[in-house]
């Protein structure tokens, strides 16, 4: 095509776009999107102005412990939920993340401290900690495979197994304590301190959100869990290996826990058996109140992960800056989660979008 | 229709939510004593205002319960002071577990508080008082030994000589003592009151968890001893079936506890929940001494269907109607006696946090503290009793002692008028009002040895 007519084209076809964007048909396809990205601008307006008018908080400064500890748990929330993104687009769920978070966080402490403080044993234990996630991972899926059972029963026995096993290995290291921290002292005396800077958890979410991107998005893993969420039976008769590719998503999940593990040691500094618990839960609301379906299939996004953990850190944490009393926010919290699914949630039947 | 109908539900409860939000925002306006929330904003003295140096300080007492009376009983003690004192306080539940506690301090400190109390150790307190040291905070503690955060790694003591750590008190005595000796009394005349054919296996014993409260564990030794050796109970007495004895001699909480003796049973820490096998196991047990807080201890009672067939001694005090409506001579007269420390503990903490505000400190203290500028192996159980003392102990015995505790005292009325504290002798503890105040009459104060706070206070006051 001629150049002038190729770019007359293209500013054509932007113009058509730009047109189409919140007409009925468009909306009914990109609603939940909407819905979503407007829920988290509204919770940072709404949150950045009430509190310093009401109260003189501002959440907004990066220096302000408010700021840090919103920032911290979207942080945590984003990666764990962007991990999630590919088993709950299979269709599936993983309630065994709190648990996993616990025995890591005490094996990431413990080996620490064994290993005298020293960088070595971070690092040889990161390893343990990674097969661990792996083998979990792999036990989750393999098994709900091969005995033909929910994913999520699977699940719920590893979580029992490991919550048994963190309570056990606890009780032996620690029999005086009902936790386990650093010999050293504090985690900001530990090589785990720069992992506890805002500033670098945010680089690694946006590290860790690339690389769950570039694989949801732009490779057979992404494409192939999605199909299989949207219809198993066709994508087994497409060819597609349903153990495979099961197994890879709750691998990359595993990765998610295994960093999210990190910053959990990093931000707590110590941990009891159950230290990690309410994780799985955690996942769950920000995935929904960032508009992914929890039956999985094609409209699942990585966005909804970040979205919706941002959204839940604001949420949990800021109703109290603007003077709502402590004990009533879960109630609040819990109000706009019923919002937000009334709103959100489809019938499974609906066609899917082309 | 029906995608219709959820989305005017949402709407409503967007509404619904809105108008809540715009009826707690901004603090509100709250009187010296809410019912909702536990704080108090009073207006402020003058004298208070100068010896703050125009400020007024924001206290936040982390609570073990999400309301009822013991916050009703902090808020009364604090309320009694605030106004005189120049501050404000709130009292929130400290959260389910070790990161929500953590979480709450965090948004605590974002709020602007200058001081936090808290009630229980979930084992991260090196966290967090080096947390709220960073922002200037100061910690206080009542009610806990802090044992998990000391014993949770060799680095353990590390907060203790923390100048943002003001210290507290623990939950009455480590070595109980004077509930040790009440009880074994009570339980002793209990036990030759039993007719003959009742007596073996009738007395028992459980403890709270080694972690939680390792003292406690050499504690109930020592009241099994005296009533063996004082009270002359013979061996057949106790209820040790299924109770295994300590194969080698074990330090527990800074004590040798001898091998041979027993292992009483105890709470599991990670289901917090006592099991009947030991209840099963002893089917004739009618008295059981508990180191166990009550309310671990009912569910565990409730599941071995001994609620009715036992009398108990426990420690743990609860406004509760299973345990209230059950003490002395009421309702099934399970529960013969309790231990408790009064609400006005949380004042020891409270001042010393407004002294270091105003940027006064016990000489006496701070000589001491010197000592241990750094810690070791050989001298960090000494730092340990500096700065965590044992709170007063309150034994009630019989319905006398129950009534006059919940119907004249400031925790089971809530009302600042009943608190043992008057303004005028805590002034008296403070450097900031008394630059003669030593922290040897402070700690006086705050125990057994006090002449403000006693069982004895409490029935004249209920009177």
């Amino acid at each position: 095509m001629i150049p002038k007519l190729k770019n007359e084209r293209k500013g054509t076809l932007m113009k058509e776009r730009v047109r189409g964007i919140f007409t009925k048909e468009w909306l009914e396809v990109h609603g939940n999107d909407v819905f979503a990205y407007s829920g988290l601008v509204l919770c940072i307006l709404v949150f950045s102005i009430l509190p310093p008018i009401l109260r003189g908080i501002n959440i907004l400064d990066p220096a302000g412990l408010a700021f840090k500890s919103i920032v911290k748990d979207g942080v945590m929330y984003s990666i764990l939920a962007a991990g999630a993104v590919f088993v709950y687009s299979l269709g599936a769920m993983d309630i065994s993340v709190g648990a996993q978070i616990s025995m890591y966080a005490i094996l990431l402490i413990h080996t620490y401290n064994v290993g005298g403080s020293s960088i070595g044993a971070l690092v040889g234990c990161v390893a343990l900690i990674f097969v661990i996630a792996m083998v979990c991972g792999i036990t989750n899926s393999v098994i709900a495979n091969v005995l033909e059972m929910k994913p999520i029963i699977t699940s719920l026995i590893l979580q029992f197994l490991i919550y048994g096993i963190a309570s056990v290995v606890i009780n032996i290291w620690n029999p005086a304590s009902i936790a386990i921290t650093f010999d050293i002292g504090t985690v900001a005396m530990t090589h785990f301190a720069p992992l506890g800077n805002v500033w670098v958890q945010v680089g690694i979410m946006v590290g860790c959100l690339l690389l769950f991107t570039v694989l949801f998005n732009y490779t057979k893993i992404g494409h192939y869990v999605k199909a299989i969420g949207a219809n198993q039976d066709c994508a087994r008769q497409m060819g597609i290996s349903l153990v495979k590719y099961r197994m890879l998503a709750y691998m990359i999940f595993g990765v998610a826990i295994v960093v999210a593990s990190l910053l959990f040691v990093a931000n707590t500094g110590t941990t009891t058996s159950n230290g990690g618990k309410g994780y799985e839960m955690k996942i769950m609301i920000s995935l929904i109140i960032g508009g992914m379906p929890l039956s999985g299939g094609m409209k699942s996004k990585i966005s909804s992960a970040v979205i919706g953990g941002f959204t839940y850190a604001l949420i949990t944490r800021s109703f109290i800056y603007i003077g709502v009393p402590d004990k009533y926010t879960t109630v609040f919290v819990a109000l706009i989660y019923i919002v937000v699914v009334l709103l959100t949630c489809r019938s499974k039947d609906k066609v899917l979008p082309r | 229709m029906k995608r219709k109908i959820k989305k005017l539900v949402a709407v409503a409860l967007s509404v619904a939510m809105l108008a809540g939000i715009l009826g707690g925002c901004g603090g509100g306006d709250n009187s010296a004593k809410s019912d909702d929330q536990g704080s108090g904003k009073a207006e402020v003295s003058d004298e208070a205002k100068e010896a703050n140096g125009g400020k007024t300080w924001k206290i936040l007492v982390l609570s073990l319960k999400q309301s009822g009376s013991l916050n009703d009983g902090f808020g009364g003690a604090l309320d009694a002071l605030a106004a005189e004192l120049g501050f404000e306080y709130e009292v929130r539940y400290k959260g389910d577990d070790g990161s929500e506690m953590l979480s709450k301090v965090q948004t605590a400190i974002a709020e602007g508080f200058n001081g936090i109390i808290l009630t229980k150790d979930e084992g991260n307190t090196n966290e967090i008082v080096s947390l709220c040291a960073e922002n200037g905070v100061y910690v206080g503690n009542i009610w806990n030994n802090q044992g998990s955060s000391l014993n949770a790694s060799s680095g353990g003591y590390a907060f203790l000589n923390n100048p943002y750590f003001v210290g507290g008190l623990v939950d009455c005595e480590e070595d109980m003592a004077t509930e040790g000796a009440a009880f074994a009394k009570a339980v002793a005349e209990a036990y030759e009151s039993l007719p003959e054919d009742k007596k073996e296996g009738s007395i028992g014993f459980v403890t709270m968890p080694p972690a939680w409260q390792p003292a406690q564990v050499s504690a109930v030794e020592e009241i099994y001893q005296s009533l063996l050796n004082d009270y002359g109970i013979p061996e057949s007495a106790f209820a040790t079936e299924g109770v295994e004895k300590r194969t080698e001699e074990e330090m527990v909480g800074g004590k040798t506890i001898a091998a041979g003796t027993y292992v009483w049973p105890s709470l599991d820490v990670t289901s917090k929940t006592l099991e009947s096998k030991y209840f099963d196991n002893n089917p004739n047990m009618s008295l059981l001494i508990s180191m166990l807080a009550y309310t671990f201890l009912n569910a565990g009672l409730d599941s071995a269907n001994k609620l009715d067939s036992i009398h108990v001694w426990c420690t743990g005090f609860d406004n509760e109607a299973a345990l209230v409506e059950n003490f002395g001579s009421k309702g099934n007269q399970t529960y013969q006696g309790v231990r408790t420390a009064p609400v006005e503990s949380v004042v020891m903490p409270v001042i010393q946090i407004i002294d270091k505000l105003n940027g006064h400190s016990y000489a006496d203290k701070e000589e001491e503290l010197a000592k241990y500028a750094e810690i070791t192996d050989q001298n960090k159980y000494g730092l340990k009793d500096l700065m965590l003392k044992s709170s007063p102990t309150v034994v009630i015995i019989n319905d006398e002692q129950m009534d006059a505790y919940l119907g004249g005292n400031v925790y089971g009325t809530g009302n600042a008028a009943d608190s043992m504290l008057d303004v005028e002798t805590v002034k008296q503890l403070m450097v900031t009002y008394n630059e003669n105040a030593t922290f040897e009459e402070l700690v006086k104060q705050f125990s057994n040895e006090s002449t403000v706070i006693s069982m004895d206070k409490v029935l004249e006051m209920g009177k």
